[in-house]
């Protein structure tokens, strides 16, 4: 039997638990390098189908075009296509705008019966009723008055019974400016 | 779990490796380093700082001595870095109060079995009031359990362990010079019987003793004089051990030394040797401490004290 009195706080005593904790910690280094390693792996041989799938994309982007006109004559072209598009399109106003329009004339107690508008003629047709003639007039004034249209023109006028109730309908053509 | 545990811990732990010793003997501190050599180990430095006082012969040190100690010590360190290697201390023998105690039980609670063992210590010997207590838990003996208690005066470690962490030093064990040689005679000592080992150093003297089973139970030390006659001093030694021996035969039945070791770094050694074998009527067995130790030309061992020596073993 070994003496093993002591009068000073052994400096080794943790050297074994510290020797544990890093054996553990280098264990787990080594799965994580072995679990890296084989994930690499993986990537690497995933790459030669990206690469096959990438020249498949890559055959199937279409073909710069070679080199544009001059700036003068893209201004010209330019030119041609507004001339045409004013010939082709739609005179003044398109139909959201010509309804917001007739929305903040129309007054209260007359209705839209019917609205026809040809878009590239600028041209509508519409119906309105009510219970009285003047209020017609006043709408047909409020056309005139704002400025949107080069001409409103009533081109029929009638008058409706249903029942004890009468009413009249205006038919009104509108030109765009 | 504790039991395999300690199997791995130990072999974690390097088989051979140099180590650093730091012995006290009389005004003198002296550093050993020792390398391991195939066949043993290898002392490579000796230094030594003399002091103007003797550490731990008085029973606490005066003003200025821990200052002094401190700047001795930090010349050794010079001298002997420590470095990464295992420093081990060996204080003189009759510095401590040595014990061993019988209990019908002991708590488990390391904690616990101390405050009972230095109860009964300070109710048995006052003088360990003022002393710092190390334990070792010996076994069962006669469905007593044994224990080992080993005390030594607080202000003399207190001033060394001071130095220490001044000059750099980290102690790995600190132990009277007495159990260095103990253990590292182990294998030498005759199993089986009880026996004693008297260790001679230049400033003191020792005897313990162990019983059948190998446990140490019952040490005795004194300090020597100075102005010393020689003849006078190994009679008085012979005579001292021989009556320590009968006191140690007669404590109890069935007690009986089979061999007297003894270990002395003296030149007088053959003197005593004689005188003791004159007086013993057991075989005196002679220890050689500087068996298994080379020495690096230009180094010289001769003002090693053998508690010194015995600390350069690692204690494992």
């Amino acid at each position: 039997m070994k003496i093993t009195t002591n009068f000073s706080t052994p400096v080794g005593w943790l050297a074994p638990y510290l020797a544990g904790i890093c054996f553990l910690l280098t264990a787990l280094s080594v799965i994580v390098s072995v679990v890296l390693f084989m994930s690499a792996n993986r990537a690497r041989e995933e790459i030669p189908m990206l690469e096959e799938q990438l020249a498949r994309y890559r055959s199937r982007a279409v073909d710069a075009p070679g080199e544009l006109p001059p700036r003068d004559k893209l201004a010209a072209l330019s030119v041609q296509v507004k001339a045409l598009k004013g010939l082709t399109g739609p005179l003044g106003q398109t139909l959201p705008q010509l309804l917001a329009r007739i929305e903040g004339i129309v007054p209260d107690r007359v209705w839209l019966v019917s609205l026809e508008y040809r878009v590239r003629e600028g041209e509508a047709k519409l119906v309105a009723e009510a219970d009285q003639a003047e209020l017609l007039t006043e709408f047909m004034t409020g056309l005139e008055q704002s400025g949107f249209f080069s001409q409103v023109l009533l081109t029929r006028q009638a008058r409706r019974m249903e029942g004890a109730q009468t009413s009249v309908q205006f038919e009104i053509q509108l030109r765009g400016k | 779990m504790s039991h395999l545990w300690n199997r791995f811990a130990s072999r974690l732990r390097p088989t051979s490796t140099s180590a650093i010793s730091l012995g006290i003997c009389g005004d003198r501190v002296v550093a050993v380093r020792v390398d391991p050599m195939e066949n043993g180990r290898c002392i490579t430095h000796v230094a030594e700082e003399r002091l103007p006082f003797a550490p731990f012969r008085d029973t606490a040190p005066r003003a200025g001595d821990p200052a002094i100690l401190a700047q001795a010590l930090q010349k050794l360190a010079t001298a002997v870095p420590q470095a990464h290697w295992p420093l081990q201390i060996s204080l003189p023998d009759p510095a401590a109060i040595f014990q061993v105690m019988e209990f019908d039980s002991l708590p488990k609670a390391a904690s616990e079995r101390e405050a009972i063992a230095r109860f009964r210590m300070e109710r048995e010997l006052p003088a360990v009031a003022g002393m710092e207590s190390s334990f070792q838990v010996l076994g069962e003996d006669n469905g007593k359990t044994l224990l080992l208690s080993l005390a030594v005066p607080c202000g003399w470690l207190d001033c060394l362990r001071e130095g220490c962490r001044a000059a750099g030093f980290v102690p790995s064990v600190t132990d009277i010079g007495a159990s260095h040689l103990f253990n590292r005679f182990q294998d030498a000592f005759a199993a089986g019987e009880d026996g004693v080992l008297v260790s001679i150093e230049a400033d003191s003297w020792a005897v313990l003793f162990w019983d059948q089973g190998g446990r140490p139970r019952f040490f005795r030390s004194r300090w020597r004089e100075l102005d010393r006659e020689d003849g006078a001093d190994h009679e008085s030694m012979a005579q001292e051990v021989e009556r320590l021996v009968r006191a140690y035969v007669l404590s109890s039945p069935g007690r009986r030394i089979g061999r007297v070791y003894l270990c002395s770094g003296l030149a007088e050694h053959d003197s005593f040797a004689a005188r003791l074998n004159a007086r013993m009527q057991v075989p005196c067995v002679q220890l050689d401490l500087a068996d298994g130790f080379y020495v690096t030309a230009g180094v010289s061992k001769r003002d090693v004290s053998l508690g010194t020596l015995a600390a350069t073993i690692p204690r494992s």
